[in-house]
C-alpha cells in the first residue's frame, strides 16, 4: 500500500480510531498492529505475506533457542542468518550472480551452466530481513533477551509505517517501545503531523514533479551530448531520491510518532555534509548503522591499522551497494563512496579546506558534486551509459544549453524548489527567520497548512516509492 | 471546548485546530481560484473508470490512441448499426501493446452477430516510445476499489486536479492562453475542442516526437499478427488511419517511418479491412484531434464506410 493513496489515507483513519483503545493492552495491542500491518503489506502483493511470517517465525524461533539452549547460541544465530540471507540470496541475487558466473565459465570455453531464474522481488525483502536479524544478532551478543511472546516479536517485524521501506529499527530499541508504548501527547501528535505533511512534500511535489524529467533524460534511446543537461538531470535525480527516500521515512516517523513510538532519524540533511564521511553519518543512517554495526566492526573497524581500516570500509560499502541492487551500477556506486572516502582519510582534504575563507561552503559543494556522480551509477539503465555519463558531465567542450531549455520553464521550477530546499537546510535561513521572529512561530499551523494544501495542488504523476524496489 | 498547545490530555490542541482549518480554507480558494483561471481540460475520473468496467457487452468497439478517444463518437456510428451496442476504448499516448491488444477482444459479446472490432491507426501508437504504455496500462493496473473510487468520486478529484503552478501561472496572466474544453459520455468518447483553434499547434511537437522515435517495425508485426489471430477466432477487424490536420498528417508522411501501404498489404492478407476514410478535410482543434462538430460528422461517415466495406455486418 502506497502512503500517497487514498486508499492508505482510509487506512490510517481506521486504524488511528481504535488504537487509542486498544494500546494499553499488550496483547491485544500486538494483535491490532499485526492486522493492520499484515494488511498494509497484502493490499499490494498477499502473498508475499507468507515469506516474512516464515522468516519471522524462525528468527523467533532462533531467538527462543538462544534463550533455553545458550550453548547452541551459534548455530540459532547461523540458521538465522543463512534463511534471511538466503532468502535475500534467492530472489534478489541469484540471477545476478549466476548470470555472471555463466558468462565467466563461457569466456574460459566451457559448457557448464548455473540454471538461473529472473524472480519478482518481494517488497520491502531488504528492509524486513535486516530488521529481523537485527533481533538475532542482538540476543547472540547479549544485548537484548528474546521475547518469549510470539505476537510482540511479529508486531516488532511487521510494523507497517516502516514495514517496506524503513527505517530499520534495531530490535532492542523498539521491542521495549512496543512492550511499553507511551502516551502520544499533544506534542507528539502536532510533530508527527508536521513530519507527516513535510514527507509528504518532498514525495509528492518535490520528488513526482522532477521524475518525468528525470526519466525522459535517463531513458532516452540516444543519449544526449550536452554537459549542462546531464548536471542537471543528474542533480534532478540527486533531489528526487532524497526527497522520495526521507519524503517516506517522515512519513514513517510521523505515524509512529502520532502511535506513541520513536523511529530513529534516517536522514538529517545530507546534501549538507562536508565530507563523504559525513554524508555516509546523515545518508540513510538506519542502514548505514546496520552495516557499521554488523560488517564493518565485526571485520575488525580500524582497530587494527589504517590499511585494515580501509579494506574493511571497503567491503562494508560495497556490500552496501550491492544491497541496492543486483547489478554492477550499484557495485560500483558503492565503490565510488569507498574511493572517495578513502582519498578523505588519506588526505585529510575536508578538514583542511575548513580552514579557508568559505571553505565550509566550498566543502559541501564539492561533496555534492561526488555524491551525484556516483549517483549517475545509481539511476543509470546500464553501465556503458552511466560510463557515457560521466564522460559526458566532466567533458567542458560539451556545452549545449538548448537540451536543458527543452526540460522546461515546469520541470525546472521543481528543480528550483529542491535546490533552494537543499540550500535552506544547509544555510539555515528559515531556521534564523524562527529565531528571529516569535509571529511565524506562533502562525506555523498556516504554514503547514499551506504545505498540505501544496501537496494536492501541485503533486506529481503517482509514483511508488524508489525505495519500494529494493 | 478547550484549546491547549501543552501536553494535556483531553483538551484540543489549537495548533491541529488551527492547520486544519487553515487547510480547509486554502484548498477551497485555490480549487475556486485555480478552476477559474484554469484553461486546460481536466478529466472526469469516472470516465475512465467506466471505460475499464466493460467486459463482454458490447458489440463494436474503437480502439487507439487520443485521436480515437477524441475523433469517434459511438452515437453517431450506431446511426449505421442501431441495434448495436457500441464503445470508445480507446486510450491517450496509448500504443498498441501487448496488454492492450489482449484485453480488447474481451470487451466483445461472445454472443454478439457483429463482433467487430475497429482500430484507429496513428503512426504514434506503433513508436517504441508508444510502448511504454498508455492511460490504459495506468487505469487498468488499478485495484477494483480504486476504480470504483475514481468512479464515486469523480467530482471531487475533478476539483482537485493538480496543476503545474508554472503552466497555471502562464494560463492565468496570457490573453492568448488557449481556452479548452472537453466532455465525456458513456460511451467512452472524450470530444474536446479549443478557442481558438490552431490546426498547427502539433505540428512542432509531432516533429520533435519523430525526430526521437519512429514506427518500430517490431510493432506493426505485433499488430498484424494480433490482427490475424482475431480474425481466426471469429472476430471482423477493421482498421483506418484517423483523420487530421494536413501540415500534421505530412509530417507523419515525411518523419515517422510510417508504411501505410504495407501495413494496408499485410492486414488485408491476414483477413482484416482497411478502410478509405478520408484523410482531410476535417477540423481539428490542434491539428491532432477532430473539433467535436467534426467528430460527429466524421463517426456518422465511418459508420456508412464501415456498413459498405464490410457486406456481411447485420
Amino acid at each position: 500500500m502506497l502512503f500517497n493513496s487514498f486508499i492508505f489515507l482510509i487506512f490510517a483513519a481506521v486504524f488511528f480510531l481504535f488504537w487509542g483503545s486498544v494500546k494499553g493492552k499488550p496483547n491485544l495491542r500486538y494483535i491490532y498492529i499485526i492486522v493492520f500491518s499484515f494488511a498494509f503489506y497484502m493490499y499490494a502483493t498477499p502473498w508475499w505475506i507468507l515469506l516474512l511470517i516464515g522468516t519471522a517465525l524462525l528468527d523467533y524461533l532462533a531467538g527462543l533457542g538462544m534463550l533455553h539452549f545458550p550453548d547452541k547460541k551459534k548455530l540459532f544465530m547461523a540458521l538465522s542468518l543463512t534463511a534471511n540471507l538466503g532468502l535475500l540470496f534467492y530472489f534478489k541475487y541469484q540471477f545476478f550472480v549466476g548470470t555472471n558466473l555463466n558468462a565467466l565459465f563461457q569466456s574460459f570455453g566451457t559448457n557448464w551452466e548455473i540454471p538461473v531464474k529472473q524472480l519478482a522481488l518481494p517488497i520491502g525483502i531488504s528492509f524486513y530481513t535486516f530488521q529481523s536479524m537485527s533481533y538475532t544478532i542482538a540476543a547472540y551478543r547479549g544485548a537484548l533477551t528474546p521475547t518469549k511472546n510470539i505476537l510482540h516479536f511479529y508486531a516488532y517485524v511487521s510494523l507497517w509505517p516502516q514495514l517496506v521501506a524503513g527505517p530499520i529499527e534495531k530490535a532492542v530499541e523498539l521491542l521495549p517501545q512496543l512492550e511499553h508504548p507511551k502516551d502520544a501527547t499533544k506534542d507528539d501528535i502536532w510533530e508527527g503531523l508536521n513530519l507527516i505533511v513535510r514527507g509528504y512534500f518532498k514525495k509528492m511535489v518535490i520528488a513526482d514533479n522532477l521524475a518525468p524529467s528525470v526519466n525522459a533524460v535517463y531513458n532516452a534511446p540516444e543519449i544526449a551530448h550536452s554537459m549542462p543537461l546531464w548536471w542537471v538531470a543528474s542533480i534532478m535525480f540527486a533531489i528526487q531520491i532524497y526527497c522520495d527516500f526521507s519524503g517516506y521515512t517522515d512519513i514513517a516517523r510521523g505515524f509512529a510518532q502520532m502511535m506513541g513510538f520513536k523511529f530513529m532519524l534516517n536522514f538529517d540533511h545530507p546534501y549538507g555534509a562536508v565530507s563523504v564521511t559525513e554524508f555516509w553519518r546523515k545518508w540513510h543512517i538506519s542502514l548505514s548503522t546496520w552495516f557499521r554495526d554488523y560488517v564493518y566492526i565485526p571485520l575488525g573497524g580500524n582497530r587494527k591499522g589504517e590499511w585494515h581500516g580501509i579494506r574493511n570500509m571497503w567491503i562494508t560499502m560495497l556490500v552496501s551497494g550491492i544491497w541496492h541492487g543486483a547489478a554492477w551500477t550499484f557495485v560500483i556506486w558503492g565503490a565510488l563512496h569507498a574511493f572517495y572516502t578513502t582519498v578523505e582519510r588519506k588526505t585529510h582534504w575536508p578538514a583542511k579546506l575548513q580552514n579557508i575563507k568559505g571553505g565550509r561552503t566550498l566543502s559541501a559543494a564539492i561533496v555534492f558534486f561526488l555524491v551525484v556522480i556516483a549517483w549517475v551509477f545509481f539511476r543509470a539503465n546500464t553501465l556503458p551509459q552511466a560510463l557515457s555519463v560521466v564522460g559526458i558531465m566532466l567533458n567542458p567542450t560539451a556545452l549545449s544549453f538548448g537540451p536543458v531549455i527543452e526540460l522546461g520553464l515546469p520541470s525546472l521550477f521543481f528543480f528550483g524548489l529542491g535546490m533552494l530546499m537543499i540550500l535552506n537546510h544547509f544555510f539555515g535561513w528559515s531556521r534564523q527567520l524562527h529565531a528571529n521572529s516569535p509571529l511565524l512561530t506562533k502562525y506555523r499551523p498556516i504554514s503547514i497548512a499551506v504545505i498540505a494544501m501544496l501537496c494536492i495542488f501541485w503533486r506529481g504523476p503517482g509514483n511508488a516509492f524508489i525505495y519500494f524496489q529494493f | 471546548m478547550r484549546l491547549s498547545t501543552s501536553s494535556s490530555k483531553g483538551a484540543i490542541d489549537q495548533r491541529v485546530l488551527m492547520a486544519a482549518g487553515a487547510f480547509v480554507v486554502l484548498t477551497l480558494a485555490y480549487g475556486f481560484v485555480s478552476r477559474k483561471i484554469d484553461k486546460a481540460p481536466r478529466d472526469e475520473t469516472w470516465f475512465w473508470a467506466n471505460k475499464l468496467s466493460w467486459h463482454a457487452d458490447k458489440d463494436i468497439v474503437f480502439a487507439g490512441d487520443s485521436r480515437v478517444n477524441r475523433g469517434v463518437s459511438p452515437l453517431d456510428i450506431k446511426e449505421s448499426f442501431p441495434d448495436a451496442r457500441v464503445g470508445n476504448f480507446a486510450f491517450s499516448g496509448q500504443g498498441y501493446t501487448e496488454d492492450y491488444l489482449k484485453y480488447i477482444p474481451s470487451l466483445i459479446d461472445p454472443n454478439s452477430k457483429y463482433k467487430l472490432i475497429v482500430l484507429g491507426v496513428s503512426p504514434r501508437s506503433l513508436t517504441k516510445t508508444a510502448q511504454s504504455g498508455g492511460d490504459f496500462e495506468n487505469y487498468n493496473s488499478k485495484k477494483a476499489n480504486e476504480l470504483w473510487m475514481l468512479d464515486k468520486l469523480s467530482a471531487p478529484n475533478f476539483f482537485l486536479t493538480s496543476e503545474n503552478p508554472v503552466m497555471l501561472l502562464g494560463r492565468a496572466v496570457s490573453k492568448s492562453a488557449p481556452v479548452y474544453h472537453q466532455w465525456h459520455t458513456p460511451e467512452g468518447w472524450q470530444p474536446g475542442t479549443r478557442d481558438p483553434l490552431d490546426p498547427s499547434s502539433s505540428v512542432s511537437e509531432y516533429t520533435e516526437l519523430f525526430k526521437k522515435s519512429k514506427v518500430d517495425p517490431v510493432n506493426s508485426k505485433r499488430l498484424v499478427k494480433y490482427v490475424g489471430e482475431w480474425v481466426k477466432a471469429g472476430y471482423r477487424v477493421a482498421l483506418f488511419r484517423p483523420p487530421i490536420a494536413q501540415p500534421v498528417r505530412d509530417v507523419e508522411d515525411t518523419l515517422s517511418g510510417f508504411d501505410e501501404t504495407a501495413l494496408r498489404g499485410e492486414m488485408e492478407g491476414v483477413g482484416a479491412v482497411w478502410l478509405d476514410s478520408p484523410p482531410s478535410g476535417y477540423i481539428t482543434f490542434d491539428g491532432n484531434h477532430l473539433d467535436k462538430p467534426a467528430a460527429e460528422k466524421f463517426s456518422k461517415l465511418l459508420g456508412q464506410i464501415l456498413k459498405i466495406s464490410i457486406p456481411s455486418l447485420p
